[in-house]
């Protein structure tokens, strides 16, 4: 178990800002997951925090000790790659091993020890195969096995799910899970799927081009999205956005116009201005079908997807992407219906338009 | 000229045209007796069609003077009296035979280790420095040299001149420069052994290194920072995650190495021509079978080399049938 902090990180690669200014504070044995889209630099970070990578300017602290040149083995953290780089030559016993080798424990307590881990992840009959010979699910345990041998204070996780097929992933999900509550070591996790950060995470960091736009509960990020980024990051279905300008300002209460319409329905917003471009965010399962004059907007159905538990019906309106929205299986609604779309005030988001920041609630 | 010219190419379009002729009247004569006869016993003879020619060739070009080599070395100097194993006793008793089979041995240990390890060390270390490529070019360009260049070339570095003289080998300058006595470096018996191996393994080591450079690049970059975290060092990374990975290729680069230093000829030939104790068996069946019109003993010397490659070509071939299996 131990904290870690990251004070003003910076990284380049030559003329390019991977990471640009990465201020966490990670208190000991939280599970924290990085996410963010595919080039954000969650995994250069991460890398970083198990010192693969050299750090351009700015501090990372373990247990309040600066170890930005500190080896990696060191640091006291272990990681679990992608693609599990489990040693091909080497036996499964061999593979958990090598670390304890290396730093030249007694014998009969690596025996002792690879076998304790073995137990507790399953592993014991595979321990004198080949990497080769074990499947996707039994190789990422085998790579979180060699991790846990070493006792390490910090876990770093680099997407090591998405090696694995949808039904293995949810259960290694739980493992994951489980065996956090049972350690209870600090744990970064990154990873590009926001299912598996909402599900994992204690707290989310949300990276976007070398940035942290948000650090936060993953509620908070879900009901509380710091910008409209964090808004369509987080959540599946993804956050549905439609653009509106303010008609009218009159203390906690303004109208708006949605696709030159006015919307009968009443904001308590202050501070915004007349004519003000402002995007309205709502999550799909805020979207509900209402009568002309309540409602945002109207559109035809384009596509419904059932899910079996609900059924998320596609809405097209003009000038903007699908909008979805997701109803009871008990609907009578068909494709090319015309849908009037409706929302309650206190569940829309409401985002400036150009900085993208939040102006409400 | 021109004859010559009209003749190779008449030659060239002659043997196409007899195997074309050849195939297709096969196929068709086969295709006729099957459709008569309705049997598969057509189908089963087919494939032999094919490979008659190359069957046939490999027979004649191969086959042929290898058993005709077996039976050379039971007969005398003309080949034609039959003089039983006295050949082989000779080969075993006679004291040149003796330390050429010493320095064959040499050869065979000291070349495939070394050009191999260099070649290794050069493909792991150049890939940690920006002038790599360059290096690594250097080091292989003697590989486009032939071997007899190669034993010029290096003929001039051990090359000696009267002390009066400068000298221009570059091994004797330095020794004069750091104020020791030239000395006729490939004269030295035993030792000059070694000096001839060099030229080898200077032309090898490309050969390794590339093969090898290749086999390094394949290695996954996150096994090897996974020991970086697991607390493996440069050199623990090297001998226990990198080389164990690469087994194979190295042992098909040595493997290859040694059959090529098996047949190695060129070089003593060039260097010293097998004076100075400096003969391999190449050399000696070479100077036993045209110098000394000797058949008997060249194909005793020759039945030697044979075995000595059949070993390395079990075991190779061996690991081809296994990589076929995975």
């Amino acid at each position: 178990m131990s904290s870690i902090k990251l004070n003003n990180l910076y990284k380049d690669y030559g003329q390019t800002n991977v990471i640009k200014g990465v201020d966490v504070e990670i208190n000991s044995g939280e599970f924290v997951v990085i996410v963010g889209p595919s080039g954000c630099g969650k995994s250069t970070l991460l890398r970083m925090i198990a010192g693969l990578e050299k750090i351009t300017s700015g501090t990372i602290e373990i247990d309040d000790k600066v170890v930005n040149d500190i080896d990696p083995a060191k640091r006291n953290v272990a990681m679990v790659f992608q693609s599990y780089a489990l040693y091909p030559h080497l036996s499964i016993y061999e593979n958990i091993a090598f670390g304890l080798k290396i730093a030249k424990v007694d014998k009969e307590i690596i025996t002792q020890k690879v076998l304790s881990v073995a137990n507790t992840l399953e592993l014991v009959d595979q321990l004198n195969k080949l990497p080769k010979q074990l499947s996707g699910g039994q190789r990422q345990r085998v790579a979180i096995a060699r991790a846990l041998v070493r006792e390490p204070k910090v876990f770093l996780f680099d997407e090591p799910l998405s090696n694995l097929d949808a039904g293995l992933r949810v259960n290694t999900r739980i493992e994951l899970a489980k065996l956090h509550q049972s350690i209870s070591a600090t744990m970064i996790y990154v990873t590009h799927d926001q299912v598996e950060a909402l599900t994992l995470a204690e707290k989310i960091v949300v990276l976007n081009e070398g940035e942290i736009e948000q650090f936060g509960t993953p509620m908070e990020l879900y009901f509380n999205p710091k910008n409209k980024f964090i808004a369509g990051f987080i959540g599946s279905p993804k956050m549905n956005f439609i653009k509106a300008s303010i008609l009218n300002v009159n203390k906690n209460d303004c109208k708006v116009m949605v696709l030159d319409k006015v919307v009968d329905q009443s904001f308590p917003i202050s501070n915004v201005k007349t004519n003000e471009d402002v995007t309205l965010g709502i999550r799909p399962e805020n979207l509900k079908s209402v009568t002309l004059e309540q409602s945002l907007c109207s559109g035809g159905v384009e596509l419904i997807e059932s899910l079996g538990e609900y059924d998320l019906i596609y809405i097209r309106i003009p000038q903007h992407e699908l909008l979805c929205m997701k109803v009871e299986i008990k609907n009578e609604i068909k494709m090319k219906d015309v849908i009037h779309l409706g929302v309650d005030s206190e569940n829309v988001h409401i985002f400036d338009e150009s900085s993208m920041s939040k102006k409400w609630p | 000229m021109l004859v010559q010219l009209v003749q190779s190419i008449l030659v060239v379009v002659l043997a196409v045209t007899v195997s074309v002729v050849y195939f297709i009247a096969g196929n068709w004569i086969l295709d006729r007796w099957s459709a008569k006869s309705n049997t598969p016993k057509a189908e089963k003879i087919r494939p032999w069609i094919f490979l008659f020619p190359a069957l046939f060739l490999i027979s004649l070009y191969l086959l042929y003077p290898a058993f005709e080599t077996l039976r050379l070395s039971f007969f005398n100097n003309s080949g034609r009296e039959f003089v039983g194993m006295q050949n082989y006793l000779w080969l075993f008793q006679d004291e040149q035979m003796r330390t050429t089979l010493r320095n064959n041995f040499l050869w065979l240990i000291i070349v495939p280790l070394l050009s191999t390890f260099f070649g290794l060390i050069i493909a792991t270390l150049s890939d940690r420095v920006w002038w790599g490529a360059f290096a690594k070019t250097l080091v292989f360009m003697p590989m486009a040299i032939s071997f007899v260049g190669a034993s010029v070339i290096w003929k001039f570095i051990y090359d000696l001149r009267s002390t009066d003289a400068d000298q221009i080998g570059l091994l004797n300058a330095i020794v004069v420069a750091l104020g020791g006595e030239p000395m006729a470096w490939i004269t030295i018996p035993f030792w000059n052994n070694f000096f001839l191996m060099v030229v080898l393994i200077w032309i090898q080591t490309g050969f390794a290194m590339v093969i090898l450079s290749a086999a390094l690049r394949g290695l996954s970059n996150e096994v090897i920072e996974a020991s970086r975290m697991d607390g493996a060092n440069e050199f623990q990374i090297f001998y226990k995650i990198m080389v164990p990975q690469i087994l194979p290729t190295i042992i098909v680069v040595w493997t290859t190495i040694t059959v090529i230093v098996l047949k190695v000829f060129d070089i003593v030939v060039a260097m010293t021509n097998g004076q100075w104790d400096t003969g391999v068996l190449a050399n000696l069946m070479f100077d036993w079978m045209f110098r000394a019109a000797d058949f008997g003993r060249g194909s005793v010397i020759a039945l030697m080399i044979l075995l000595g490659v059949i070993p390395i070509m079990y075991l190779n071939i061996k690991r081809l049938k296994q990589e076929d299996e995975i």
